[in-house]
């Protein structure tokens, strides 16, 4: 972080989710080299991996409050949902992510994982996308 | 507004404040606005069509005015009444299906916005026959964001990035001074892959594509945006329709109404508004762009073609 953020700016990054269906792979532009992986179920944090240190690919299942599942890919440096049984599976159609920023949501089943990472702000990156 | 992911980056020493009352404001306007929420006004309004009408508050008085304002000015191509229509495809519901033909003109007749009846005075709407209906998903978004700018603003807020299930609103510029990139979805790849990119201070940017809600059925795709005048999903030959705007609820209506109108339709529709700019790209993959977004779009896929206007 450069000296001058502190004084600009509390940075503040919110994710809510209004109500049922579809999932969203988000990008920003921050890239770093430390990868934590935050998944969190009902807005609670339930588990973190630091995906760098992640050497053998790691399977396992969350189970949400009203009995469906996600099941979560993690590998180096990289994770996905793989199955899910939410109606669309947007989820799981939003593939991996492997980069701090990225995002992967089920709104179904109220799970969100996300990368965090140094924030550095890539100069050329691009802050939002339409979609 | 059913099914979206608000995303906010705020900057500034009153961000978390600012982002706080942000919060509260949307789900206020989901509340009185949401066709799935039972005690929202449009509920209301809707259960009473052809008996009476209902009085409604400032928002979503505004919001229906503004959609009706819109139906005029793109001859129906936008139309708050299709509600029926939605509901009977279900698109992204467990209840997704392909109607009859019969069904859909049954619907159909129910479509007609100059049945709605605007009472300023009274703040009242009223639907003129029964059964009728009012959707404002394809502009409650665009409101929504308006809004959540005023709130920032009042809060002292100057910078920050507000991206409401796909509407994106840049305000101000970031906190460094410069200019907020914004990618362009490519519609035919999956969600982040852009087709190229926008620099914009103080602006709403907003896409409809045929890719983000839609079901196939022996290898035809229905979508989510309905052509109020056949009642099935909108096959003008646009894949994809982004509207640059200062206002979001222009830039939610435009790029809906546009993208039922095609593309020579809803070019002159844009050149003819002052202030509005847009990318259009059509099912031949070619990308078309008014002059004013000329020397700021920036194509970074090559399996597109710029047609230069």
């Amino acid at each position: 972080m450069k000296k001058g953020d502190k004084i600009v700016g509390i940075v503040i990054l919110v994710i809510v989710v209004v109500s049922l269906c579809a999932a969203l792979i988000y990008k920003t532009s921050i890239k770093g080299t430390e990868k934590i992986a935050i998944i969190k179920s009902d807005g609670k944090v339930i588990k973190t991996i630091d995906l760098n240190k992640v050497v053998e690919p790691l399977e396992f299942t969350i189970k949400a409050a009203n009995g469906h599942y996600n099941t979560i890919l993690v590998k180096h440096n990289a994770i996905s949902i793989k199955d899910a049984d939410c109606l669309h599976k947007e989820c799981v159609k939003s593939g991996v992510i492997s980069e701090p920023g990225g995002i992967i949501v089920c709104l179904p089943h109220k799970l969100m994982i996300s990368i965090q990472g140094n924030q550095v702000k890539q100069n050329s990156g691009i802050d939002a996308g339409t979609f | 507004m059913m099914g979206t992911i608000v995303q906010l980056k705020v900057y500034g020493k009153n961000a978390e404040q600012a982002t706080k009352k942000a919060l509260e404001r949307i789900s206020d306007i989901e509340n009185k606005m949401s066709v799935n929420i039972e005690t929202s006004e449009i509920t209301k309004l809707n259960a009473k069509a052809g008996v009476s009408g209902e009085k409604l508050s400032v928002d979503t008085y505004s919001v229906i005015e503004k959609a009706v304002q819109y139906s005029k000015l793109t001859d129906g191509a936008l139309d708050a009444t299709i509600e029926p229509i939605v509901k009977l495809w279900g698109i992204g519901t467990d209840k997704e299906r392909i109607p009859s033909k019969g069904e859909i003109e049954e619907k159909l007749k129910l479509v007609d916005y100059k049945d709605i009846l605007l009472d300023k005075k009274k703040s009242t709407v009223q639907l003129k026959r029964t059964r009728q209906a009012i959707d404002l998903g394809a502009i409650a978004k665009g409101y929504t964001a308006d809004e959540i700018k005023k709130v920032l603003l009042a809060n002292k807020i100057s910078s920050a990035l507000i991206n409401l299930g796909g509407n994106v609103f840049a305000i101000g510029s970031k906190p460094d001074g410069t200019s907020w990139n914004i990618g362009i979805q490519n519609p035919l790849d999956t969600r982040g892959q852009y087709i190229g990119t926008i620099s914009v201070t103080d602006k709403s940017v907003v896409t409809s594509g045929n890719y983000e809600r839609f079901f196939i059925v022996d290898g035809k795709r229905y979508h989510h945006i309905f052509d109020p005048k056949t009642g099935y999903p909108s096959e003008a030959g646009l894949i994809s329709t982004t509207i640059v705007s200062d206002k979001s609820i222009d830039g939610d209506a435009l790029s809906t109404s546009t993208y039922i109108m095609g593309l020579s339709k809803g070019l002159k529709l844009i050149e003819s508004i002052k202030g509005v700019d847009a990318i259009f790209i059509t099912k031949d993959k070619k990308v078309y762009v008014t002059p004013g977004l000329k020397d700021n779009f920036k194509m970074t896929n090559k399996e597109f073609t710029y047609e230069k206007r």
